[in-house]
C-alpha cells in the first residue's frame, strides 16, 4: 500500500498543499527547521486513524480537513479526514472500503511506523507501557506470550490470595474455614476425651455425691443445733423466771395437795370472822333490848321460863287471831240470836193471835207420820169428792142419756152435735172452773178435777157422738142400751150411798186436825193442809233457834277457856298488869279478852326477843365451834378471833404460794411447749443425742447447763448460724458441682458435641472447598501458563529476534549477530551477541548502537506486518556515523521495493546518501509550508544554505 | 440346603453424623441424618433377627475413633443385647478407626460379643445351633490405627476342615500399605479359609466369589460424597457341603450422590436460571421416584430395605458451556444458593431429595482449542501442555495445586482441613483451568 496523492487543506502550517504522484518507495521530504516537517510526519502518524483531540497535534486554522488517494493492491482509495472524526475511506471509483490501516491497531502503527529520533532512544517508564511497546517489538506469538506472562502472575496472585504459595490450609483465604474446622477437630477431641471424661465424671460423681451426704449430715446437726439455741436464746428470760420461782417458793413449807389454807377455806375464815364479829355485836344489843323489855335484871331467867313456855305461847301466838275472831263472831252471833227470836215471835203473833208463844207450837206435835196421815186422808177426802161429783154426774149423764135414748126411741130425734159440742164447752169449763176451786183447796184436787172434768166431757162428747152416729145404723141397739143404762143408773145410786158413808167418817178424822191446829170448824180441808205446814215451819224456825242458841253457848264456854289458859299462863310472868283485876266472870272475861290479848302479846314480844337472843347465843357457839374446827384447835372464848386471824393469814401466804406455783408452772408449760414442737424434737434428737423423753425439764436443764447467760446464748446462736450458712453455701456449692457433673454427663451421653463438631467441621469444608478448588484451578492454569510461557521461550527465544539480528548484523556490519530477548519478556531490553561479546542489556551500549538496535528490532517487525503501510522516518539516523547512515540507507532501499518510506530530514548529506544509493527516490522540498516538488541536488542546495 | 447363615458388616463408624444444617434441611430430615448411621445398623440387626442368623461378623471400624460418642457405646450394647435375646453372636475385629489401643467401652457388652485381641490371631468355634456345624472363626484386631505388617500371614487355621472364616481389616494392597498389606492373590493361597470377610473399603465389593470368598461389605451407610454407593453388609449362606451363596442386605436410609449435568449435552440451550432450576427440577423428580441400585448386581433377600429407604442427598454439577455460564459467574454463590433453596422445597416423594449444593463448572462458549492451536503457537503449546497434564506433568500439577488437596491419602484419612484429589476432581480443575486460560487469553487480545 502506498499514498499516491496528499491534499493537505488545513493542517497546521500545511495549508491548502498538494502532493501528487508520490512515490510508492522512498519518499524524501526535506526542510529546514520549523519548514513544516514535524507537522508533516504528525500528519502522516494520524492519517489512517484520525486526529487526536488532545493539543499534541499543530492546529487547524479552521478545521482539519486532509485528503488522500491510496493504492493498495492496485486498486485506488480515498481516505478523507474532516475534523476528528475518523478517516473515511471510499473506492475511488465508487463504494465504500474498508480502511486498509484498521488491520493494525493505532499504537502499533505509531510506535514501530514513524520512527523519529526519541522513538528510538526514549524508552516508556513504566512497566505497562514498556510491556505494551515490548510486545509491539517482539511481534506476532509473543505478545500473548507476554499476555500469558501477565496473565500467569496474575493467576499467581489471585491463587496466592486464596492459600498463599503453597495452598496450606491455614492461610489467607483458607484461613477463616479452616479455622472453623479447627474449631470442629477441637470440639471433636473434646468430645473423644469424652469418653474418658464420662467415666472420670461417674466417680467424681459419687464422689460428690458422698460428699453431699456428709455436708448434709453436717447440716442437719448445725441445724438442730440452731434451732436449740433459737429455743434456749428465746427461753432463757423464762427459764431464769422459773429459777427465781423456785428460789422463791423454797421458802414456803406448804403442801399443794393441802387444802387446809385454799381459798374455800380462806373464804370461809374470812366469813366466819364476820358473822362472828356480827353476831357478838347482835347478841349485845338484843341482850339489852330484852332487858329493857323484860324490865328486869333476870334475864337469863325470864328467858329461860319464856323459852320453857315457848310452845304454848307459840301455840297461843298461833291461834290468837283466830281467837280474836271467834270472839268477834260470838258477839255478832248473839246479836243475830236475839233478832231472830223477836222476828219469829212477830211472825207467830201475825199467823195465829192464838199462837202468843212459842209454848203452842211446840204443844202442836208434828211429824212426819201425822203429816203423811193428815195428806191421806185429805188425798182421800178429795178423791172421795171427786169421785162422788163424778158418779153423781155419771148418774145424771145415765139419767138424761135414759131420757135422750127414751126420746130416741120415741122421737127418733137427730142428734144435735152443735148442741153437743156446746154442752161439752160448758161442761169442760165448769170443771175447769170446779178444778180452779178445788185447786184453792188442794192443787192436785183442782188438776184432777179440771182434768177429769175437761176428759170425761169430751169423752162423753165422743162417746154420745160417737153413739149417736151409730143410732141411725143400729136402732135396735138403742133399745138395750136404754136397758143397760138403767141398770146402770141403779148401779151408780147404790155407789153414791156408799162413798157418801165414807166422806163422812173422813170428814170427821179432819176435824181432828182442826182441833189440834186450834182451827174452825169452818175450815176447809185445803185450809187445814196450809196451816199445818205453817205450825210445821214455826217449829222448825224455833227449833233453829234454839240450835242457835246452844252452839253460842258453847263457843262462849271455849272462848272463856282459853282465855283462861291464857291468863294463867301471863300471870307466871312478872308484868301482869290489868290482868289482875280479871275475875273469873266468864262475861268479864270475853269483855275483856282484848286487854288479855294486849297483854298476852306483850308476853309473846319478849318470848320472840329471848327466842331471838337465844338463837343467837347458840349461833354464836355453833359459829364458834365452827372457827374450832376450821382452824383446829380447842381454843378459848378469847382466842378466837386471834386464831382465826391467825388462819386467815396462812392463807393469805398459801394463797401466794399457790400462785407462784402456778406461775411455775405456767413457765414450765410454756418452756415445755417451746421443747415440745417437732422440730425441736428431731433436733435433740439429731444434735445432742439425748433421749427425748417425757421429762422435757430436766432436758431443757441439761441443754441450759452449757450456757451461763442470755448473751453468751445469743453469740453461740449468732456463731452457729453463720456455720449453718457456710455449710450450706459448701452444700449449694457441692450440689452445682453434682448438677455440673451430671449435666455434664448427661452433656457427654447426647452425641451434641460430636455432631456439633461435624458440623463445623462440614460447613468449614464446605467453605473451604470451593476456595481450594478456585485456588486449584488458578494454580493449574498459572502452572500450565507457566509451562507454556516456558517451552514457547525455549523454542523460540533462539529466533524470536532473528529477523531484527539480521538487520542489525547488516547495519553493523556483523559487529552484533544476534539480538535475544531478556527472560523476563516484559522488560524492553535485550542481549547482544557479538562474535566475542555478549551484552546482556542494552543499556550498556553507546547510543548509536542502541538506536541501531531499535531501528532494526522496528524494520524487522514492519517487515512482517502486512498490510504494508506507509513507514515515516524523521530524522532518525543522525546519531549515525555515516557507515551505519548507509547502511541503513541500504537498508530502507531494501524495504521501499515493498512499500512507501517517508524521510523526513534536514540534512543534507543524507539525501546526497540517498540520491547515490538509491535512484528511485522521490524528493520533496518543503519550505514553510509549502511543498514542491523537488531533484536531490535542488534538495541538498535548499539544505546547504 | 442352608446349613447356617450369617450377616458380614465392616466399616460402621457408629458415632459419626452427618451434618448439613439448617438451610438445607427440616428439623425431621436432619434428625433422620443425625441418627442415620444408627439407624443404618438398626436395619442391620433388625434384618438378622428377621434372617434368623446365626452369627454377625464385624471386619473393624465399628466406631469412628475420631467420632466416638457415650451414644454410640450405649446404642451398641442395646443392639447386642437385641441380639443376644435371639442367640445371634457378634464376633469383632478392630480397624484402624477403632484399634485396641483407643478402644474402650464404657458399658460391659452381653456375653454374645466377643471382640478378637490385637496381639495375636484368635480362634473361635462356634457350634450352629440346630445342626452339629461347627464354624472356625480367626481374626486380629489393629492395636494401632496403622498396620504395617501383613496379619494375614498367621491366619493359620489349627481346624482346617472345618468352615473356616477370617476377618481381616486391610486395603487389599500388598504393597506399602498402611492397612495390613496383602494381595488378593496371597489371600486366595491359605486354603484353610473358606470365606475372608474383609473391611475398610468403603464400597461393597466381591474379590472373589468363591473358594475362597474375598469380599467387602462396604459401609453400611454413606456419610458424605465419598461414600455415593448404596450402604448395606453381606448376607452368607453356607449350604452343608460348603456352597456360598451371598445376598446384599441394604441397610441405608440414605444415598449420597453427585450429579453431573452437562449443558452441551441438553437440548434446549440453558440461558437463564429459571431454565436450569427447571433442567434440575426433572432430574430431582426423576431421581425421587428411583431406587438406588444394588452393588455388585448382587442378589437381596427381600424389599424391606426399600422400606427403609428415605431419599437422596445430591449435589448438582453444573457442567459444559454456555452464555448461562455468564449469568453463574456473576454472582455465583446467590446463584447456588437460591437453587438449592428452591430445589429444598420441592415435594418429592417417594423419596426425598435433599440438595446439598450446586456447583458451576461450566465456561463462556469458548473456541475450541484445537482451532485456536492451528493458528497460534501459543495455544498450540498450551494444547499440547495440557495434554502432557494427563500424562508426565500429572505429578507436578498435583502437588502444585496446593497442600490441601491431597491425591496420595484415601478418602477417610484425609485430614478434616484436605481435600482428595480424586481422578475426576483432578480432570475436573483442568478443565476449568483451561477454560480460564483460554477465555483470558482471548481476552486479553481484545
Amino acid at each position: 500500500m502506498y499514498l499516491k496523492r496528499l491534499d493537505i487543506r488545513d493542517f497546521g502550517i500545511l495549508q491548502e498543499q498538494s502532493l501528487k504522484q508520490l512515490n510508492s518507495g522512498l519518499v524524501v521530504i526535506g526542510g529546514l527547521n520549523r519548514a513544516g516537517k514535524t507537522t508533516t510526519l504528525e500528519l502522516l502518524r494520524y492519517l489512517g486513524y484520525g486526529f487526536p483531540r488532545d493539543n499534541s497535534i499543530p492546529p487547524a486554522k479552521n478545521k482539519y480537513n486532509v485528503q488522500a488517494d491510496y493504492n493498495y493492491q492496485g486498486e485506488e482509495y480515498n481516505l478523507s479526514l474532516e475534523g476528528y472524526s475518523n478517516p473515511k475511506v471510499n473506492k475511488v471509483n465508487g463504494g465504500a472500503a474498508e480502511n486498509i490501516y484498521s488491520n493494525l491497531s493505532e499504537y502499533t502503527y505509531q510506535q514501530l511506523f514513524t520512527i523519529s529520533l526519541s522513538k528510538l532512544y526514549q524508552l516508556p517508564t513504566k512497566p505497562k507501557n514498556q510491556r505494551k511497546l515490548q510486545s509491539i517489538l517482539l511481534g506476532a506469538g509473543l505478545s500473548d506470550i507476554l499476555d500469558i506472562q501477565d496473565l500467569k502472575s496474575n493467576l499467581k496472585s489471585k491463587a496466592e490470595a486464596i492459600g498463599g504459595k503453597n495452598g496450606k490450609a491455614d492461610v489467607y483465604q483458607f484461613k477463616e474455614a479452616n479455622q472453623q474446622i479447627q474449631e470442629g477437630v477441637e470440639l471433636r477431641q473434646e468430645a473423644k476425651s469424652q469418653l474418658n471424661q464420662y467415666k472420670s465424671l461417674e466417680e467424681e460423681l459419687t464422689n460428690v455425691k458422698g460428699k453431699i451426704g456428709e455436708q448434709q449430715e453436717t447440716i442437719a446437726e448445725l441445724k438442730a443445733k440452731v434451732t436449740i439455741l433459737d429455743v434456749l436464746k428465746n427461753s432463757y428470760q423464762q427459764w431464769e423466771d422459773k429459777i427465781k420461782l423456785e428460789f422463791e417458793l423454797d421458802k414456803y413449807d406448804y403442801d399443794l395437795e393441802e387444802t387446809k389454807y385454799d381459798q374455800t377455806s380462806l373464804q370461809q375464815a374470812l366469813d366466819l370472822k364476820d358473822r362472828y364479829l356480827n353476831l357478838r355485836e347482835d347478841i349485845k344489843q338484843k341482850r339489852n333490848q330484852f332487858r329493857r323489855v323484860i324490865n328486869s335484871s333476870q334475864v337469863e331467867l325470864l328467858q329461860e321460863k319464856l323459852i320453857k313456855n315457848k310452845d304454848q305461847l307459840k301455840d297461843i301466838n298461833l291461834h290468837l287471831s283466830g281467837l280474836e275472831a271467834r270472839i268477834k263472831n260470838y258477839w255478832q252471833r248473839k246479836k243475830e240470836l236475839k233478832e231472830q227470836k223477836d222476828k219469829i215471835t212477830n211472825q207467830l203473833k201475825q199467823e195465829n193471835d192464838s199462837w202468843q208463844s212459842f209454848s203452842i207450837v211446840d204443844s202442836i206435835t208434828i211429824d212426819a207420820e201425822i203429816e203423811d196421815e193428815l195428806e191421806q186422808k185429805i188425798e182421800q177426802w178429795h178423791q172421795l169428792t171427786d169421785k162422788y161429783s163424778r158418779e153423781e154426774e155419771s148418774l145424771t149423764n145415765l139419767k138424761e142419756e135414759k131420757e135422750r135414748i127414751k126420746s130416741q126411741l120415741d122421737a127418733r130425734e137427730n142428734p144435735n152435735f152443735a148442741l153437743e159440742l156446746r154442752n161439752y164447752y160448758w161442761w169442760s169449763l165448769g170443771f175447769v172452773a170446779v178444778g180452779i176451786l178445788a185447786f184453792i183447796l188442794n192443787l192436785w184436787l183442782g188438776i184432777l178435777l179440771s182434768l177429769v172434768g175437761v176428759i170425761g166431757a169430751g169423752i162423753n162428747y165422743i162417746s154420745n157422738y160417737l153413739l149417736a152416729s151409730n143410732q141411725f145404723s143400729q136402732q135396735q141397739e138403742l133399745e138395750s142400751k136404754l136397758k143397760a143404762v138403767e141398770e146402770q143408773i141403779q148401779s151408780k145410786e147404790q155407789n153414791l150411798a156408799k162413798l157418801k158413808q165414807k166422806k163422812e167418817l173422813l170428814e170427821t178424822d179432819l176435824d181432828n186436825y182442826r182441833k189440834k191446829l186450834k182451827l174452825s170448824k169452818q175450815t176447809s180441808v185445803r185450809l187445814i193442809r196450809s196451816r199445818f205446814a205453817v205450825v210445821k215451819d214455826f217449829k222448825f224456825k224455833i227449833e233453829q233457834l234454839s240450835n242457835k242458841k246452844a252452839n253460842l253457848n258453847k263457843l262462849k264456854e271455849e272462848l272463856e277457856q282459853e282465855l283462861k289458859e291464857i291468863i294463867a299462863l301471863i300471870k307466871q310472868f312478872p308484868k301482869q298488869g290489868l290482868l289482875n283485876d280479871l275475875s273469873d266472870d266468864d262475861n268479864n272475861l270475853i269483855k275483856h279478852s282484848q286487854e288479855i290479848i294486849a297483854a298476852y302479846q306483850e308476853l309473846y314480844n319478849c318470848l320472840d326477843l329471848g327466842i331471838d337472843l337465844k338463837a343467837i347465843q347458840v349461833e354464836k357457839k355453833n359459829l364458834t365451834a365452827e372457827i374450832k374446827e376450821l382452824v383446829s384447835g380447842d381454843l378459848k372464848e378469847e382466842q378466837v378471833l386471834s386464831n382465826l386471824d391467825q388462819f386467815i393469814n396462812n392463807c393469805h401466804r398459801y394463797s401466794k404460794f399457790k400462785d407462784l406455783n402456778e406461775e411455775l408452772n405456767k413457765l414450765n408449760v410454756q418452756l415445755e411447749s417451746k421443747i415440745k414442737t417437732n422440730r425441736v424434737k428431731e433436733a435433740v434428737q439429731t444434735s445432742q443425742q439425748l433421749n427425748y423423753n417425757s421429762d422435757l425439764l430436766s432436758l431443757f436443764k441439761s441443754l441450759f447447763r452449757h450456757y451461763t447467760s442470755s448473751s453468751e446464748l445469743k453469740e453461740k446462736y449468732k456463731q452457729s448460724i453463720e456455720k449453718l450458712k457456710l455449710a450450706e453455701d459448701d452444700l449449694e456449692e457441692l450440689k452445682d458441682k453434682q448438677n455440673t457433673i451430671k449435666k455434664k454427663k448427661n452433656d457427654l451421653s447426647s452425641s451434641d458435641k460430636l455432631k456439633q463438631a461435624q458440623k463445623k467441621i462440614n460447613q468449614g469444608r464446605s467453605s473451604l472447598g470451593p476456595l481450594a478448588e478456585k485456588f486449584a484451578i488458578n494454580r493449574a492454569a498459572a502452572f500450565i501458563l507457566d509451562k507454556v510461557q516456558q517451552r514457547f521461550i525455549a523454542k523460540v527465544k533462539s529466533d524470536m529476534l532473528a529477523p531484527a539480528s539480521n538487520i542489525l548484523a547488516k547495519i553493523t556490519a556483523g559487529d552484533y549477530q544476534q539480538i535475544l530477548p531478556q527472560d523476563n519478556l516484559s522488560v524492553v531490553d535485550y542481549k547482544l551477541e557479538s562474535d566475542n561479546n555478549v551484552e546482556d542489556t542494552i543499556f550498556n551500549l553507546s547510543r548509536g548502537t542502541y538506536e541501531q538496535l531499535f531501528l532494526a528490532v522496528r524494520l524487522s517487525r514492519i517487515k512482517e506486518i502486512t498490510p504494508k503501510l506507509p513507514v515515516i522516518i524523521d530524522d532518525s539516523l543522525v546519531n549515525f556515523d555515516l557507515f551505519h547512515q548507509q547502511q541503513v540507507i541500504e537498508l530502507l532501499g531494501e524495504l521501499a521495493q515493498e512499500q512507501q518510506i517517508f524521510i523526513l530530514t534536514c540534512h543534507p548529506h543524507l539525501i546526497d546518501l540517498i540520491k547515490r544509493q538509491n535512484s528511485k527516490a522521490q524528493y520533496w522540498q518543503l519550505k514553510q509550508g509549502e511543498f514542491e516538488f523537488s531533484k536531490a541536488d535542488k534538495l541538498i542546495d535548499h539544505l546547504s544554505v | 440346603m442352608t446349613s447356617f447363615s450369617f450377616i458380614h458388616t465392616a466399616d460402621i463408624h457408629l458415632g459419626s453424623t452427618i451434618q448439613l444444617g439448617e438451610e438445607y434441611t427440616s428439623e425431621q430430615e436432619e434428625q433422620l441424618l443425625a441418627e442415620a448411621n444408627f439407624n443404618a445398623f438398626t436395619n442391620l440387626v433388625d434384618a438378622a433377627i428377621r434372617e434368623q442368623v446365626d452369627f454377625l461378623l464385624i471386619a473393624g471400624d465399628l466406631y469412628d475413633q475420631e467420632q466416638r460418642s457415650i451414644k454410640a457405646n450405649q446404642f451398641f450394647k442395646q443392639q447386642c443385647q437385641r441380639l443376644n435375646e435371639h442367640q445371634i453372636s457378634i464376633y469383632v475385629i478392630s480397624g484402624n478407626h477403632d484399634p485396641i489401643s483407643s478402644r474402650r467401652e464404657l458399658f460391659t457388652l452381653p456375653d454374645n460379643v466377643t471382640q478378637f485381641s490385637a496381639q495375636e490371631v484368635e480362634e473361635y468355634q462356634l457350634e450352629i445351633k440346630d445342626n452339629k456345624k461347627t464354624v472356625n472363626l480367626l481374626g486380629q484386631s489393629y492395636q494401632y490405627c496403622t498396620q504395617r505388617d501383613p496379619l494375614h500371614l498367621n491366619y493359620q487355621s489349627t481346624v482346617p476342615d472345618l468352615f473356616n472364616i477370617a476377618l481381616l481389616h486391610t486395603q487389599l494392597e500388598s504393597n506399602n500399605s498402611n492397612y495390613s498389606p496383602v494381595s488378593k492373590t496371597e489371600l486366595a493361597a491359605n486354603k484353610a479359609v473358606d470365606y475372608w470377610a474383609l473391611g475398610h473399603i468403603h464400597q461393597c465389593q466381591i474379590k472373589k466369589s468363591d473358594n475362597p470368598v474375598i469380599a467387602y461389605p462396604g459401609i453400611p451407610q454413606g456419610r458424605d460424597f465419598g461414600e455415593q454407593s448404596l450402604g448395606g453388609c453381606l448376607l452368607v449362606e453356607v449350604t452343608e457341603n460348603n456352597q456360598i451363596k451371598q445376598y446384599f442386605l441394604a441397610t441405608a436410609n440414605l444415598v449420597w450422590r453427585r450429579i453431573e449435568i452437562n449443558l452441551d449435552r441438553v437440548d434446549d440451550e440453558i440461558t437463564n436460571l429459571d431454565q436450569l432450576l427447571d433442567l434440575i427440577q426433572a432430574k430431582a423428580k426423576d431421581l425421587a421416584q428411583t431406587l438406588p441400585d444394588i452393588p455388585n448386581n448382587l442378589a437381596t433377600v427381600d424389599d424391606q430395605w426399600q422400606l427403609n429407604f428415605n431419599g437422596y442427598l445430591v449435589e448438582w454439577i453444573i457442567t459444559g458451556a454456555g452464555v448461562i455460564d455468564e449469568v453463574l459467574k456473576e454472582q455465583p454463590e446467590e446463584a447456588a444458593n437460591s437453587l438449592v433453596s428452591k430445589l429444598n422445597n420441592l415435594d418429592l416423594n417417594p423419596y426425598f431429595v435433599i440438595t446439598t449444593g450446586v456447583k458451576f463448572n461450566t465456561t463462556p462458549l469458548l473456541p475450541n482449542l484445537e482451532e485456536l492451536a492451528q493458528d497460534n503457537a501459543v495455544f498450540k503449546e498450551l494444547k499440547e501442555v495440557i495434554e502432557m497434564c494427563n500424562s508426565e506433568l500429572k505429578e507436578e500439577l498435583a502437588r502444585e495445586i496446593g497442600e490441601i488437596w491431597q491425591h496420595e491419602v484415601d478418602h477417610e484419612d484425609l485430614e478434616p482441613t484436605q481435600f482428595q484429589l480424586s481422578a475426576n476432581k483432578y480432570q475436573s480443575i483442568l478443565e476449568q483451568a483451561k477454560n480460564l486460560i483460554i477465555t483470558e487469553l482471548i481476552e486479553s487480545r481484545d
